[in-house]
Protein backbone atom coordinates (compact mmCIF):
# COMPACT_ATOMS: atom_id res chain seq x y z
CA UNK A 1 0.00 0.00 0.00
CA UNK A 2 1.35 3.44 -0.95
CA UNK A 3 1.85 6.25 1.54
CA UNK A 4 -0.96 8.34 -0.08
CA UNK A 5 -3.39 5.46 0.32
CA UNK A 6 -2.46 5.13 3.98
CA UNK A 7 -2.91 8.85 4.55
CA UNK A 8 -6.23 8.84 2.75
CA UNK A 9 -7.33 5.91 4.87
CA UNK A 10 -6.29 7.71 8.03
CA UNK A 11 -8.11 10.89 6.97
CA UNK A 12 -11.23 8.91 6.20
CA UNK A 13 -11.01 7.22 9.58
CA UNK A 14 -10.54 10.60 11.25
CA UNK A 15 -13.61 11.97 9.40
CA UNK A 16 -15.67 8.94 10.45
CA UNK A 17 -14.60 9.42 14.06
CA UNK A 18 -15.47 13.15 13.85
CA UNK A 19 -18.98 12.36 12.49
CA UNK A 20 -19.51 9.67 15.11
CA UNK A 21 -18.64 12.06 17.98
CA UNK A 22 -21.13 14.73 16.95
CA UNK A 23 -23.78 12.23 16.02
CA UNK A 24 -23.27 10.57 19.39
CA UNK A 25 -24.16 13.83 21.09
CA UNK A 26 -27.22 14.20 18.85
CA UNK A 27 -28.27 10.63 19.53
CA UNK A 28 -27.98 11.16 23.26
CA UNK A 29 -30.12 14.28 23.12
CA UNK A 30 -32.68 12.59 20.91
CA UNK A 31 -32.81 9.48 23.04
CA UNK A 32 -33.21 11.34 26.32
CA UNK A 33 -35.34 14.27 25.22
CA UNK A 34 -37.82 12.51 22.91
CA UNK A 35 -40.19 11.52 25.76
CA UNK A 36 -40.17 15.09 27.05
CA UNK A 37 -40.68 16.43 23.53
CA UNK A 38 -43.77 14.22 23.10
CA UNK A 39 -44.97 15.25 26.56
CA UNK A 40 -44.69 18.92 25.57
CA UNK A 41 -46.49 18.30 22.28
CA UNK A 42 -49.36 16.53 24.02
CA UNK A 43 -49.56 19.13 26.80
CA UNK A 44 -49.84 21.80 24.10
CA UNK A 45 -52.54 19.85 22.29
CA UNK A 46 -54.37 19.34 25.57
CA UNK A 47 -54.07 23.03 26.42
CA UNK A 48 -55.48 24.09 23.06
CA UNK A 49 -58.27 21.50 23.17
CA UNK A 50 -59.30 22.26 26.75
CA UNK A 51 -58.78 26.04 26.77
CA UNK A 52 -62.35 26.93 25.93
CA UNK A 53 -64.08 24.35 28.21
CA UNK A 54 -61.65 25.29 31.00
CA UNK A 55 -62.61 28.98 30.81
CA UNK A 56 -66.26 28.00 30.73
CA UNK A 57 -66.19 25.79 33.81
CA UNK A 58 -63.35 27.16 35.98
CA UNK A 59 -65.60 29.68 37.71
CA UNK A 60 -67.94 26.84 38.71
CA UNK A 61 -65.05 24.78 40.06
CA UNK A 62 -63.66 27.75 41.97
CA UNK A 63 -67.08 28.37 43.47
CA UNK A 64 -67.43 24.75 44.61
CA UNK A 65 -63.87 24.35 45.91
CA UNK A 66 -62.85 27.78 47.17
CA UNK A 67 -64.47 27.76 50.59
CA UNK A 68 -62.44 28.18 53.75
CA UNK A 69 -60.49 24.99 54.54
CA UNK A 70 -60.96 23.13 57.84
CA UNK A 71 -57.38 24.09 58.71
CA UNK A 72 -58.24 27.79 58.53
CA UNK A 73 -61.50 27.27 60.38
CA UNK A 74 -59.62 25.57 63.22
CA UNK A 75 -57.67 28.83 63.77
CA UNK A 76 -60.89 30.73 64.55
CA UNK A 77 -61.16 31.11 68.29
CA UNK A 78 -63.72 33.93 68.60
CA UNK A 79 -66.34 32.97 66.04
CA UNK A 80 -66.27 29.88 63.85
CA UNK A 81 -67.90 31.78 60.99
CA UNK A 82 -65.09 34.32 60.50
CA UNK A 83 -61.33 34.72 60.93
CA UNK A 84 -60.20 36.25 64.23
CA UNK A 85 -58.56 39.17 62.44
CA UNK A 86 -61.49 39.95 60.14
CA UNK A 87 -61.80 43.78 59.83
CA UNK A 88 -64.51 45.54 61.78
CA UNK A 89 -67.36 46.55 59.47
CA UNK A 90 -68.14 50.20 60.24
CA UNK A 91 -70.62 52.22 58.22
CA UNK A 92 -71.75 55.83 58.41
CA UNK A 93 -75.49 56.40 58.27
CA UNK A 94 -77.72 59.42 58.36
CA UNK A 95 -80.69 59.40 60.70
CA UNK A 96 -83.40 61.95 61.41
CA UNK A 97 -83.57 62.95 65.05
CA UNK A 98 -86.22 65.52 65.99
CA UNK A 99 -86.41 66.82 62.44
CA UNK A 100 -82.61 67.16 62.10
CA UNK A 101 -80.35 64.89 60.08
CA UNK A 102 -77.51 63.44 62.11
CA UNK A 103 -74.60 61.28 61.06
CA UNK A 104 -73.79 58.22 63.14
CA UNK A 105 -71.53 55.19 62.89
CA UNK A 106 -72.89 51.67 62.84
CA UNK A 107 -70.93 48.45 63.30
CA UNK A 108 -72.28 45.59 61.21
CA UNK A 109 -71.73 42.18 62.81
CA UNK A 110 -70.38 39.12 61.04
CA UNK A 111 -72.54 36.02 61.11
CA UNK A 112 -72.10 34.42 64.52
CA UNK A 113 -70.81 37.62 66.21
CA UNK A 114 -72.16 38.88 69.50
CA UNK A 115 -74.39 41.79 68.43
CA UNK A 116 -76.54 43.22 71.21
CA UNK A 117 -77.90 42.85 74.74
CA UNK A 118 -81.64 42.57 75.34
CA UNK A 119 -83.44 43.54 78.53
CA UNK A 120 -87.05 43.47 79.66
CA UNK A 121 -86.90 43.85 83.39
CA UNK A 122 -90.65 43.70 83.92
CA UNK A 123 -90.67 40.14 82.56
CA UNK A 124 -87.44 39.11 84.27
CA UNK A 125 -85.32 39.10 81.10
CA UNK A 126 -81.93 40.53 82.01
CA UNK A 127 -78.83 40.90 79.85
CA UNK A 128 -79.90 38.38 77.23
CA UNK A 129 -77.04 38.08 74.66
CA UNK A 130 -78.14 38.52 71.06
CA UNK A 131 -75.96 36.99 68.33
CA UNK A 132 -76.03 37.56 64.59
CA UNK A 133 -77.74 34.63 62.89
CA UNK A 134 -80.24 31.95 63.86
CA UNK A 135 -78.38 28.70 63.20
CA UNK A 136 -78.91 25.97 65.79
CA UNK A 137 -75.44 26.36 67.26
CA UNK A 138 -75.90 30.14 67.60
CA UNK A 139 -79.24 29.77 69.38
CA UNK A 140 -77.48 27.49 71.85
CA UNK A 141 -75.41 30.49 72.99
CA UNK A 142 -78.10 33.15 73.11
CA UNK A 143 -80.91 34.80 71.18
CA UNK A 144 -80.41 35.18 67.43
CA UNK A 145 -80.89 38.27 65.30
CA UNK A 146 -82.40 37.28 61.96
CA UNK A 147 -79.76 38.63 59.61
CA UNK A 148 -82.18 39.09 56.71
CA UNK A 149 -84.09 41.60 58.86
CA UNK A 150 -83.08 45.22 59.48
CA UNK A 151 -79.87 46.08 61.30
CA UNK A 152 -80.47 47.40 64.82
CA UNK A 153 -80.80 51.17 64.47
CA UNK A 154 -81.83 51.12 60.81
CA UNK A 155 -85.43 51.65 59.72
CA UNK A 156 -87.63 48.58 59.39
CA UNK A 157 -88.33 45.34 61.22
CA UNK A 158 -85.60 44.02 63.55
CA UNK A 159 -86.35 40.34 64.23
CA UNK A 160 -84.86 38.41 67.15
CA UNK A 161 -85.65 34.81 68.11
CA UNK A 162 -84.67 32.67 71.07
CA UNK A 163 -85.33 29.25 72.54
CA UNK A 164 -88.29 29.04 74.89
CA UNK A 165 -86.45 26.89 77.45
CA UNK A 166 -83.33 29.03 77.72
CA UNK A 167 -82.86 32.70 76.85
CA UNK A 168 -86.50 33.44 76.03
CA UNK A 169 -87.88 31.39 78.93
CA UNK A 170 -89.42 34.50 80.48
CA UNK A 171 -90.68 36.00 77.22
CA UNK A 172 -94.26 34.78 77.88
CA UNK A 173 -94.20 37.00 81.03
CA UNK A 174 -94.02 40.14 78.87
CA UNK A 175 -97.14 42.32 78.65
CA UNK A 176 -98.30 45.09 76.36
CA UNK A 177 -96.83 48.33 77.66
CA UNK A 178 -93.62 46.80 79.06
CA UNK A 179 -90.30 48.45 78.22
CA UNK A 180 -87.65 46.55 76.25
CA UNK A 181 -84.11 47.81 75.64
CA UNK A 182 -81.76 46.64 72.96
CA UNK A 183 -78.16 47.84 73.22
CA UNK A 184 -75.27 47.47 70.76
CA UNK A 185 -71.83 49.10 70.68
CA UNK A 186 -73.21 51.96 68.61
CA UNK A 187 -76.79 52.57 69.85
CA UNK A 188 -79.16 51.86 72.70
CA UNK A 189 -82.84 51.71 71.67
CA UNK A 190 -85.76 51.68 74.06
CA UNK A 191 -88.99 50.00 72.87
CA UNK A 192 -92.51 49.62 74.18
CA UNK A 193 -94.38 46.34 73.63
CA UNK A 194 -97.50 47.09 71.63
CA UNK A 195 -98.82 43.71 70.54
CA UNK A 196 -98.79 40.02 71.53
CA UNK A 197 -99.37 37.49 68.75
CA UNK A 198 -99.42 33.70 68.40
CA UNK A 199 -98.78 32.55 64.84
CA UNK A 200 -98.13 29.28 62.99
CA UNK A 201 -94.54 28.42 62.04
CA UNK A 202 -95.44 28.61 58.34
CA UNK A 203 -96.73 32.20 58.70
CA UNK A 204 -93.83 34.49 57.79
CA UNK A 205 -95.83 37.74 58.06
CA UNK A 206 -94.21 38.81 61.30
CA UNK A 207 -90.63 38.31 60.18
CA UNK A 208 -91.01 40.11 56.85
CA UNK A 209 -89.78 43.68 56.25
CA UNK A 210 -92.16 46.44 57.36
CA UNK A 211 -92.66 50.09 56.51
CA UNK A 212 -92.61 51.14 60.16
CA UNK A 213 -89.76 50.71 62.64
CA UNK A 214 -90.30 47.84 65.06
CA UNK A 215 -88.66 45.08 67.06
CA UNK A 216 -90.15 41.58 66.76
CA UNK A 217 -89.29 39.04 69.46
CA UNK A 218 -90.51 35.48 69.07
CA UNK A 219 -90.06 31.99 70.43
CA UNK A 220 -91.68 28.54 70.29
CA UNK A 221 -95.05 28.44 71.99
CA UNK A 222 -95.47 25.11 73.82
CA UNK A 223 -97.76 26.40 76.53
CA UNK A 224 -96.09 24.10 79.05
CA UNK A 225 -95.91 21.05 76.83
CA UNK A 226 -92.80 19.15 75.79
CA UNK A 227 -91.84 18.78 72.18
CA UNK A 228 -91.53 20.92 69.07
CA UNK A 229 -94.54 23.15 68.73
CA UNK A 230 -95.85 24.38 65.40
CA UNK A 231 -96.80 27.70 67.01
CA UNK A 232 -94.75 30.80 67.82
CA UNK A 233 -95.29 33.44 70.49
CA UNK A 234 -94.38 36.90 69.27
CA UNK A 235 -94.13 40.38 70.79
CA UNK A 236 -94.10 43.46 68.57
CA UNK A 237 -92.35 46.48 70.04
CA UNK A 238 -92.25 50.11 68.85
CA UNK A 239 -89.15 52.27 69.43
CA UNK A 240 -89.54 55.17 71.84
CA UNK A 241 -85.97 56.42 72.23
CA UNK A 242 -82.59 56.21 70.50
CA UNK A 243 -79.29 56.88 72.30
CA UNK A 244 -76.53 56.94 69.69
CA UNK A 245 -73.00 56.29 70.94
CA UNK A 246 -69.57 57.39 69.78
CA UNK A 247 -67.87 54.45 68.14
CA UNK A 248 -64.05 54.53 68.41
CA UNK A 249 -62.30 54.21 65.04
CA UNK A 250 -61.03 50.74 64.18
CA UNK A 251 -57.24 50.24 64.65
CA UNK B 1 -26.54 6.30 23.06
CA UNK B 2 -28.61 4.23 20.71
CA UNK B 3 -29.64 5.64 17.37
CA UNK B 4 -33.39 5.84 16.80
CA UNK B 5 -34.35 4.66 13.33
CA UNK B 6 -37.34 5.93 11.33
CA UNK B 7 -37.59 8.72 13.87
CA UNK B 8 -40.27 10.99 12.33
CA UNK B 9 -42.72 8.17 11.63
CA UNK B 10 -42.19 6.59 15.03
CA UNK B 11 -42.61 9.98 16.70
CA UNK B 12 -46.00 10.54 15.08
CA UNK B 13 -47.20 7.03 15.87
CA UNK B 14 -45.98 7.45 19.45
CA UNK B 15 -47.96 10.68 19.87
CA UNK B 16 -51.12 8.98 18.60
CA UNK B 17 -50.52 5.93 20.79
CA UNK B 18 -50.09 8.14 23.87
CA UNK B 19 -53.43 9.79 23.19
CA UNK B 20 -55.20 6.44 22.86
CA UNK B 21 -53.52 5.11 26.03
CA UNK B 22 -54.63 8.21 27.98
CA UNK B 23 -58.19 7.86 26.67
CA UNK B 24 -58.17 4.18 27.62
CA UNK B 25 -56.82 4.93 31.09
CA UNK B 26 -59.50 7.54 31.72
CA UNK B 27 -62.19 5.07 30.62
CA UNK B 28 -60.80 2.37 32.93
CA UNK B 29 -60.77 4.87 35.80
CA UNK B 30 -64.35 5.87 35.05
CA UNK B 31 -65.53 2.25 34.91
CA UNK B 32 -63.61 1.11 37.99
CA UNK B 33 -64.36 4.06 40.25
CA UNK B 34 -66.70 6.83 39.16
CA UNK B 35 -69.32 4.55 37.58
CA UNK B 36 -68.89 1.73 40.09
CA UNK B 37 -71.28 1.63 43.08
CA UNK B 38 -68.81 -0.47 45.09
CA UNK B 39 -66.35 2.41 45.07
CA UNK B 40 -68.75 4.59 47.01
CA UNK B 41 -69.33 1.81 49.55
CA UNK B 42 -65.55 1.65 49.96
CA UNK B 43 -65.45 5.42 50.55
CA UNK B 44 -68.11 5.17 53.29
CA UNK B 45 -66.15 2.42 55.03
CA UNK B 46 -62.60 3.65 54.58
CA UNK B 47 -63.19 7.33 55.28
CA UNK B 48 -65.06 6.70 58.59
CA UNK B 49 -68.10 8.52 57.27
CA UNK B 50 -70.38 6.66 59.70
CA UNK B 51 -68.47 7.96 62.71
CA UNK B 52 -68.64 11.53 61.41
CA UNK B 53 -72.38 11.10 60.82
CA UNK B 54 -72.95 9.73 64.32
CA UNK B 55 -71.11 12.68 65.89
CA UNK B 56 -73.01 15.13 63.73
CA UNK B 57 -76.33 13.59 64.80
CA UNK B 58 -75.23 13.74 68.42
CA UNK B 59 -74.67 17.50 68.05
CA UNK B 60 -77.88 18.04 66.08
CA UNK B 61 -80.03 16.31 68.68
CA UNK B 62 -78.30 18.17 71.47
CA UNK B 63 -79.35 21.38 69.76
CA UNK B 64 -82.87 20.01 69.21
CA UNK B 65 -83.12 19.18 72.90
CA UNK B 66 -83.14 22.92 73.72
CA UNK B 67 -86.39 23.97 72.00
CA UNK B 68 -88.14 20.65 72.66
CA UNK B 69 -86.90 20.21 76.26
CA UNK B 70 -86.44 16.51 75.47
CA UNK B 71 -82.97 15.23 76.40
CA UNK B 72 -80.60 14.30 73.58
CA UNK B 73 -80.41 10.73 74.87
CA UNK B 74 -84.07 10.14 74.06
CA UNK B 75 -83.32 10.80 70.38
CA UNK B 76 -79.94 9.07 70.30
CA UNK B 77 -80.98 5.96 72.20
CA UNK B 78 -82.21 4.15 69.10
CA UNK B 79 -79.36 5.22 66.79
CA UNK B 80 -76.46 2.81 66.31
CA UNK B 81 -73.43 3.06 64.10
CA UNK B 82 -74.24 -0.29 62.52
CA UNK B 83 -77.70 0.84 61.48
CA UNK B 84 -76.32 4.14 60.14
CA UNK B 85 -73.65 2.30 58.17
CA UNK B 86 -76.12 -0.17 56.70
CA UNK B 87 -78.54 2.59 55.67
CA UNK B 88 -75.94 4.92 54.16
CA UNK B 89 -74.47 2.03 52.16
CA UNK B 90 -77.91 0.98 50.99
CA UNK B 91 -78.81 4.51 49.89
CA UNK B 92 -75.50 4.95 48.05
CA UNK B 93 -75.78 1.57 46.29
CA UNK B 94 -79.40 1.94 45.23
CA UNK B 95 -78.87 5.55 44.11
CA UNK B 96 -75.85 4.65 41.95
CA UNK B 97 -77.67 1.69 40.45
CA UNK B 98 -80.55 3.96 39.55
CA UNK B 99 -78.27 6.65 38.12
CA UNK B 100 -76.45 4.08 35.99
CA UNK B 101 -79.71 2.64 34.74
CA UNK B 102 -79.12 -0.80 36.24
CA UNK B 103 -82.53 -0.56 37.90
CA UNK B 104 -85.60 1.61 37.49
CA UNK B 105 -86.52 1.47 41.19
CA UNK B 106 -85.98 4.93 42.62
CA UNK B 107 -83.78 4.94 45.71
CA UNK B 108 -85.50 5.38 49.07
CA UNK B 109 -84.06 5.99 52.50
CA UNK B 110 -85.16 2.92 54.37
CA UNK B 111 -84.39 3.71 58.01
CA UNK B 112 -86.47 2.24 60.81
CA UNK B 113 -87.68 5.13 62.96
CA UNK B 114 -90.05 3.00 65.06
CA UNK B 115 -87.81 2.87 68.10
CA UNK B 116 -87.14 6.62 68.02
CA UNK B 117 -90.83 7.43 67.63
CA UNK B 118 -91.68 5.20 70.59
CA UNK B 119 -88.94 6.74 72.73
CA UNK B 120 -90.11 10.28 72.00
CA UNK B 121 -93.80 9.46 72.50
CA UNK B 122 -93.11 7.62 75.77
CA UNK B 123 -90.98 10.44 77.13
CA UNK B 124 -93.56 13.13 76.31
CA UNK B 125 -96.35 10.96 77.70
CA UNK B 126 -94.51 10.36 80.97
CA UNK B 127 -93.79 14.08 81.38
CA UNK B 128 -97.38 15.04 80.54
CA UNK B 129 -98.83 12.58 83.04
CA UNK B 130 -96.45 13.81 85.74
CA UNK B 131 -97.46 17.43 85.06
CA UNK B 132 -101.17 16.79 84.46
CA UNK B 133 -101.08 18.04 80.89
CA UNK B 134 -104.27 17.34 78.98
CA UNK B 135 -103.92 15.04 75.98
CA UNK B 136 -105.94 17.11 73.57
CA UNK B 137 -105.53 17.70 69.86
CA UNK B 138 -102.73 20.18 70.45
CA UNK B 139 -100.87 17.58 72.53
CA UNK B 140 -100.98 14.98 69.75
CA UNK B 141 -100.07 17.62 67.12
CA UNK B 142 -97.03 18.57 69.18
CA UNK B 143 -95.95 14.94 69.54
CA UNK B 144 -96.32 14.39 65.80
CA UNK B 145 -94.44 17.57 64.98
CA UNK B 146 -91.62 16.62 67.35
CA UNK B 147 -91.27 13.20 65.74
CA UNK B 148 -91.35 14.81 62.28
CA UNK B 149 -88.62 17.31 63.21
CA UNK B 150 -86.52 14.52 64.72
CA UNK B 151 -86.85 12.50 61.51
CA UNK B 152 -85.88 15.55 59.45
CA UNK B 153 -82.70 15.87 61.47
CA UNK B 154 -81.67 12.33 60.55
CA UNK B 155 -83.15 11.30 57.22
CA UNK B 156 -81.49 13.79 54.83
CA UNK B 157 -78.12 13.17 56.47
CA UNK B 158 -78.22 9.49 55.44
CA UNK B 159 -77.63 10.54 51.82
CA UNK B 160 -73.97 11.12 52.65
CA UNK B 161 -72.71 11.34 49.09
CA UNK B 162 -75.77 13.25 47.80
CA UNK B 163 -76.28 10.40 45.33
CA UNK B 164 -80.00 10.23 46.03
CA UNK B 165 -80.26 13.95 45.35
CA UNK B 166 -78.28 13.50 42.13
CA UNK B 167 -80.56 10.61 41.12
CA UNK B 168 -83.52 12.99 41.31
CA UNK B 169 -81.89 15.52 38.99
CA UNK B 170 -81.64 15.71 35.20
CA UNK B 171 -78.03 14.59 35.52
CA UNK B 172 -79.25 10.98 35.78
CA UNK B 173 -80.56 11.05 32.21
CA UNK B 174 -77.19 12.29 30.96
CA UNK B 175 -75.32 9.53 32.82
CA UNK B 176 -77.71 6.83 31.57
CA UNK B 177 -77.22 8.11 28.04
CA UNK B 178 -73.44 8.33 28.04
CA UNK B 179 -72.18 5.73 30.52
CA UNK B 180 -72.59 2.80 28.08
CA UNK B 181 -70.26 4.66 25.72
CA UNK B 182 -67.37 4.29 28.17
CA UNK B 183 -66.95 0.58 27.40
CA UNK B 184 -67.15 1.26 23.67
CA UNK B 185 -64.56 4.04 23.88
CA UNK B 186 -62.29 1.80 25.96
CA UNK B 187 -62.51 -0.97 23.36
CA UNK B 188 -61.77 1.47 20.53
CA UNK B 189 -58.80 2.89 22.43
CA UNK B 190 -57.43 -0.63 23.02
CA UNK B 191 -57.79 -1.55 19.35
CA UNK B 192 -56.20 1.70 18.20
CA UNK B 193 -53.27 1.22 20.58
CA UNK B 194 -52.76 -2.35 19.35
CA UNK B 195 -52.89 -1.27 15.70
CA UNK B 196 -50.40 1.53 16.30
CA UNK B 197 -48.03 -0.88 18.06
CA UNK B 198 -48.28 -3.23 15.09
CA UNK B 199 -47.41 -0.31 12.79
CA UNK B 200 -44.39 0.44 14.96
CA UNK B 201 -43.23 -3.17 14.70
CA UNK B 202 -43.71 -3.17 10.92
CA UNK B 203 -41.89 0.12 10.40
CA UNK B 204 -39.02 -0.85 12.69
CA UNK B 205 -38.84 -4.52 11.82
CA UNK B 206 -35.10 -4.27 11.07
CA UNK B 207 -34.42 -2.66 14.46
CA UNK B 208 -36.93 -4.47 16.59
CA UNK B 209 -35.16 -3.56 19.80
CA UNK B 210 -36.28 0.05 19.25
CA UNK B 211 -39.84 -0.98 20.09
CA UNK B 212 -38.84 -1.36 23.74
CA UNK B 213 -37.76 2.26 23.74
CA UNK B 214 -40.96 3.50 22.10
CA UNK B 215 -43.18 1.44 24.38
CA UNK B 216 -41.31 2.94 27.32
CA UNK B 217 -41.83 6.40 25.87
CA UNK B 218 -45.57 5.78 25.49
CA UNK B 219 -45.83 4.62 29.09
CA UNK B 220 -43.78 7.55 30.40
CA UNK B 221 -45.64 10.22 28.44
CA UNK B 222 -49.17 8.91 29.05
CA UNK B 223 -48.38 8.45 32.73
CA UNK B 224 -46.92 11.93 32.93
CA UNK B 225 -49.88 13.54 31.19
CA UNK B 226 -52.32 12.39 33.87
CA UNK B 227 -49.80 12.56 36.70
CA UNK B 228 -49.30 16.33 36.37
CA UNK B 229 -52.90 17.39 37.06
CA UNK B 230 -53.54 14.67 39.64
CA UNK B 231 -50.37 15.58 41.55
CA UNK B 232 -51.44 19.22 41.46
CA UNK B 233 -54.85 18.39 42.91
CA UNK B 234 -53.31 16.16 45.56
CA UNK B 235 -50.42 18.37 46.68
CA UNK B 236 -52.46 21.60 46.80
CA UNK B 237 -55.30 19.83 48.71
CA UNK B 238 -57.60 21.37 46.13
CA UNK B 239 -60.74 19.68 47.42
CA UNK B 240 -60.26 20.89 50.99
CA UNK B 241 -62.17 24.05 50.09
CA UNK B 242 -65.31 22.07 49.27
CA UNK B 243 -68.24 24.40 49.72
CA UNK B 244 -70.60 22.10 51.60
CA UNK B 245 -69.42 22.38 55.19
CA UNK B 246 -71.83 19.78 56.60
CA UNK B 247 -69.27 17.47 58.28
CA UNK B 248 -70.65 14.17 56.97
CA UNK B 249 -71.14 15.28 53.39
CA UNK B 250 -67.75 17.01 53.44
CA UNK B 251 -65.99 13.89 54.71
CA UNK B 252 -67.73 11.63 52.20
CA UNK B 253 -67.37 13.85 49.12
CA UNK B 254 -63.77 14.87 49.71
CA UNK B 255 -62.98 11.26 50.57
CA UNK B 256 -64.43 10.11 47.23
CA UNK B 257 -62.60 12.81 45.26
CA UNK B 258 -59.26 12.29 46.97
CA UNK B 259 -59.67 8.52 46.55
CA UNK B 260 -59.87 8.96 42.78
CA UNK B 261 -56.97 11.41 42.70
CA UNK B 262 -54.76 9.20 44.90
CA UNK B 263 -55.42 6.20 42.69
CA UNK B 264 -54.56 8.25 39.60
CA UNK B 265 -51.32 9.42 41.18
CA UNK B 266 -50.32 5.89 42.12
CA UNK B 267 -51.14 4.33 38.76
CA UNK B 268 -49.44 7.06 36.76
CA UNK B 269 -46.30 7.03 38.89
CA UNK B 270 -46.08 3.30 38.20
CA UNK B 271 -46.55 3.94 34.47
CA UNK B 272 -43.88 6.65 34.42
CA UNK B 273 -41.42 4.44 36.30
CA UNK B 274 -42.19 1.50 34.01
CA UNK B 275 -41.59 3.77 31.04
CA UNK B 276 -38.22 4.87 32.38
CA UNK B 277 -37.27 1.25 33.04
CA UNK B 278 -38.18 0.28 29.48
CA UNK B 279 -36.16 3.21 28.04
CA UNK B 280 -33.11 2.32 30.11
CA UNK B 281 -33.55 -1.37 29.31
CA UNK B 282 -33.64 -0.56 25.59
CA UNK B 283 -30.30 1.24 25.89
CA UNK B 284 -28.80 -1.60 27.95
CA UNK B 285 -30.04 -4.18 25.42
CA UNK B 286 -28.54 -2.11 22.61
CA UNK B 287 -25.18 -1.77 24.45
CA UNK B 288 -25.05 -5.51 25.10
CA UNK B 289 -25.85 -6.27 21.46
CA UNK B 290 -23.26 -3.75 20.25
CA UNK B 291 -20.51 -5.17 22.45
CA UNK B 292 -21.45 -8.68 21.29
CA UNK B 293 -21.14 -7.60 17.65
CA UNK B 294 -17.82 -5.89 18.37
CA UNK B 295 -16.49 -9.00 20.09
CA UNK B 296 -17.48 -11.20 17.12
CA UNK B 297 -15.86 -8.78 14.66
CA UNK B 298 -12.63 -8.82 16.64
CA UNK B 299 -12.74 -12.61 16.73
CA UNK B 300 -13.22 -12.75 12.95
CA UNK B 301 -10.44 -10.23 12.36
CA UNK B 302 -8.07 -12.18 14.55
CA UNK B 303 -8.98 -15.39 12.71
CA UNK B 304 -8.42 -13.68 9.29
CA UNK B 305 -5.13 -12.20 10.35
Amino acid sequence: MSNSDTVKGAEQTARVHKTTSSSRVLRTFTYVLTPFLILCILCSIGYLALYKPYNEFISNFNYVFSDVTPETKSLRTLNKYRDDDAPIQMHEIEVEVNGKTEQHTMVYPYYGDYYATLNCEAAGMKDIPVYSGQADDILMKGAGWYNASSYIGKPGNVVIAGHNHTDFYYLPNCKVGDTVTLETVYVKITYEITERVIFHETDYTYVEPTEDDRLTLYTCWNNGRLGMSEWRLCYICKPTNYEWKEVPEAE
Amino acid sequence: MKKLYNYPAMLIICVLACISVVVGEVCILAKAMVLNPDYYLWVIDKKNVTDVLYNELDEAYEQLSVPTYIPKEVYMNSITREQLSATTRSVARSSMQYILGWTNDKPVIDYDFTQMENDITDYIETYSEANSIEKDDVYYETVENTIEVAREKLEPRLDVLLLKKISESRFTNQVRKYSPLVSAILSIAAVVTAVLLIFMVIINRRHIIDIIYWVGTILFVSGGLLLIPSLYLSLTNYFDGFILSDPTIYAAMTGALYGIVDRMVMVNIIMCCAGVVFIIFAQIAHSIRKSEIKRRREEMESIES
